[in-house]
């Protein structure tokens, strides 16, 4: 067991710094202040945009849908948001859809929209988030649409963000354009952890935009061309994860996503372990599925990066999941329980260790230790603080804005809780196998 | 609409340049790995030639008060505070090594030997420990310790010991075996022959047999039986021994057999 255990660690630090080296690479090329010779019409418009220079010639028809199922308490802050958005009035529609709800959203919706007349309401029986987005793209005449969840809100200048990048780009292929997401106000510590969490993501996204191998549109403000999107047959309704999907689908499609970097949103992160629990089942569970749905596309030249990096790196996230629990348990979970069981012996007594408890570092302490597995374990370190500290550039952020106490949770163990999630979660996919498949 | 395919982008000089970094970074790991390993077989060389010039002087010391018949109570003292800082170096700067080797997979030649040398300093140890109780009247106990690591409850003994190592410091001398080395150190199938060693963990306390896992509370008993004077023992013992038959110090499968 130790064995496979080792070859496990082995394998999974070489991956893991592959990868990574890899990110920093693109990272490190992309970046328009490391490499100023770098001149691509890609790098010009992501500099444009860096630089807030969204001067867009002219002003698409922007659809905007909100699927509200009893969200009563932010419903209104959201259209709000929606409301503040700096782009001319008479060329945004928004369709409120009511999936519903059997609470008092539709009463708020219905007073809201009252004085406003570009805001539309929509009502039906529930039917699920993406059946809802479906029904409310039949009504939608936008160029583009913009999805917005009830728990969410965007920032003013996104939409002409996102449209400079459209109108930069130029590209007919060019279908989604994804938002840099932050959490909303994170009280607890659970929600800071998330916080921290969604700078890398935002970084990791502006990378993998870069190698045209985005694979999720987040469901708050993703904006779509309906053209293409319509012409895919719109959301998936059997999907758990209709915004994962729809990006897979627009990839095997042969069509393009791309991040807005500063393109901000903020949505509501979970506050509470279970509902966190819950969320990330959905997202695993939704990525597995897509994976096995897409997995023709796994190292598949065709695609280019996105099928010879990112989908490969999707599936062996798996084992990388499945590495990190076995690492969790050799290095930190046994070793508790055996000095929880070592204290049973000595009846709890520790006065004798606190009393002769000497903290002897010498040459040799330094010398006996696994320098082989050390190294690569340094490195991948170094590189994990680089990309901290980068999101953290990256989205205009102080890393201690929250304080110095979410970062030890987030670097002591948030990992290893959202690998144990996938592995349950990876349990019942199989579990569930078996009667599907 | 236009239908010409993306025209996908394949960054292959970055995989490249990738590969080769990883691949850098683990040969220089390694190669930094082979470097320390020298090091380390160094350091492990000088502390076990330190060990050996200690032992020496520890036995001259033995063999010239003896042969002069003249062990008093003056040169006790110096022979006492050798004795007690030799071992205290065995258990310290050894035992860090001789744990580093044991959880080495790989199995060589210097490892084997580290372990057996290891093996033969603890029990010639106690040979001295023992004759210098016995000539200068050493307030002491010496416990040897015969354990194997395929005994899932030898880790429970080795806390219980290293709990009393913490409490009674220099007064309790722990002399390990592990009987995993006896077919390459006869020294250790003699030992196990001399006191019969048939389960583990077992352990000695100053040549009295105590099979099976010993209590806390109970090899506090015997210690402090052999202890003439500690303050641990005036503390602990009221404590502890009205819940113990005197008689019996042990549970079920532990019986005393002395030797």
């Amino acid at each position: 067991m130790n064995i496979i255990i080792d070859i496990l660690l082995w394998i999974t630090y070489i991956i893991s710094l592959y990868f990574s080296i890899f990110l920093f690479l693109v990272y490190v090329e992309q970046n328009p202040k490391v490499d100023p010779r770098a001149n691509s019409q890609r790098n010009t418009s992501l500099k444009n945009t860096l630089n807030n220079t969204f001067n867009i010639s002219h002003h698409p028809f922007i659809s905007i849908l909100v699927p509200a199922y009893n969200e009563q308490s932010t419903i209104v802050k959201t259209l709000e948001s929606i409301y503040n958005i700096n782009y001319p009035k008479d060329k945004i529609e928004v369709l409120v859809i009511n999936d519903g709800s059997t609470d008092q959203t539709k009463e708020k919706i219905t007073q809201y929209i009252q004085d406003k007349p570009y805001f539309h309401l929509i009502s039906h029986s529930n039917r699920g988030k993406a059946a809802s987005l479906n029904i409310a793209l039949t009504h939608a005449t936008g160029e583009f649409f913009a999805c917005l969840d009830a728990d969410s809100f965007v920032e003013p200048l996104t939409l002409k963000k996102m449209l400079t990048i459209y109108e930069q780009e130029n590209d007919p292929q060019l279908a989604i354009i994804t938002p840099a997401m932050k959490v909303h106000e994170p009280k607890n510590i659970l929600q800071k952890v998330q916080w921290l969490e969604y700078l890398v993501i935002i970084l990791i996204g502006r990378i993998t935009s870069q190698l045209d191998s985005l694979y999720v549109a987040p469901g708050p403000f993703s904006l779509y061309n309906t053209k293409i999107i319509k012409q895919l047959g719109g959301f998936d309704e059997k999907n758990i994860t209709e915004d994962q999907e729809i990006a897979y689908r627009i990839q095997s499609h042969q069509y393009r996503i791309k991040q807005c970097p500063n393109g901000y949103v903020y949505t509501t992160a979970p506050s509470k372990l279970k509902q966190f629990y819950r969320q990330r089942r959905r997202w695993y569970l939704g990525s597995i599925l897509c994976v096995h749905q897409y997995r023709n596309l796994i190292a598949n030249r065709k695609y280019g990066d996105f099928g010879m990096m990112q989908m490969v790196k999707n599936a062996a996230g798996y084992l990388l999941a499945i590495t990190g629990i076995a690492i969790a348990i050799t290095f930190i979970i046994q070793p508790w329980v055996e000095n929880i069981k070592e204290l049973f012996l000595i009846n709890f007594n520790i006065a004798p260790y606190l009393a002769t408890f000497k903290i002897k570092i010498t040459f040799l302490t330094f010398l006996l230790t696994d320098f082989r597995k050390g190294f690569i374990i340094l490195s991948l370190t170094i590189l994990g603080i680089y990309f901290f500290y980068v999101a953290h550039k990256n989205a205009n952020e102080k890393i201690n804005k929250f304080g110095w106490v979410p970062l030890i949770p987030y670097f002591a163990f948030y990992y290893t809780l959202k690998a144990t999630i996938l592995i349950l979660t990876l349990f019942q996919f199989t579990q569930r196998k078996k009667f599907k498949w | 609409m236009t239908t010409t395919p993306l025209t996908r982008t394949f960054s292959k000089d970055k995989y490249i340049t990738a590969g080769i970094i990883t691949f850098l970074i683990f040969a220089l790991g390694l190669t930094l790995g082979f470097i320390i390993d020298q090091h380390r077989y160094n350091i492990v060389e000088e502390i076990n030639m330190e060990q050996e010039v200690k032992y020496l002087s520890l036995q001259t010391q033995y063999l010239y008060l003896n042969s002069y018949h003249s062990f008093n109570n003056n040169s006790c003292p110096i022979l006492s505070a050798t004795l007690k800082s030799t071992v205290q170096d065995l258990s310290d700067s050894l035992s860090e090594v001789v744990s580093y080797e044991e959880e080495q997979k790989t199995t060589d030649k210097r490892r084997d030997i580290i372990m057996r040398r290891y093996a033969i300093d603890n029990l010639r140890y106690l040979l001295l420990a023992q004759e210098g109780k016995q000539k200068c009247n050493l307030d002491l106990v010496t416990i040897t310790y015969f354990y194997s690591s395929d005994c899932p409850s030898c880790p429970n003994q080795g806390v219980i010991l290293t709990y009393f190592k913490k409490i009674f410091g220099e007064k309790v001398l722990i002399f390990p075996s592990k009987l995993d080395y006896r077919s390459q150190e006869p020294m250790i199938e003699i030992a196990m022959a001399q006191f019969n060693i048939t389960k583990y963990p077992t352990i000695i306390v100053d040549n009295n047999k105590y099979e099976g896992v010993i209590k806390k509370e109970e090899l506090q008993t015997i210690i402090c039986n052999s202890i003439k004077d500690s303050p641990q023992c005036q503390l602990n013992i009221p404590n502890t021994s009205l819940n113990q038959t005197p008689t019996s110090p042990h549970d079920q499968n532990s019986t005393p057999a002395p030797n």
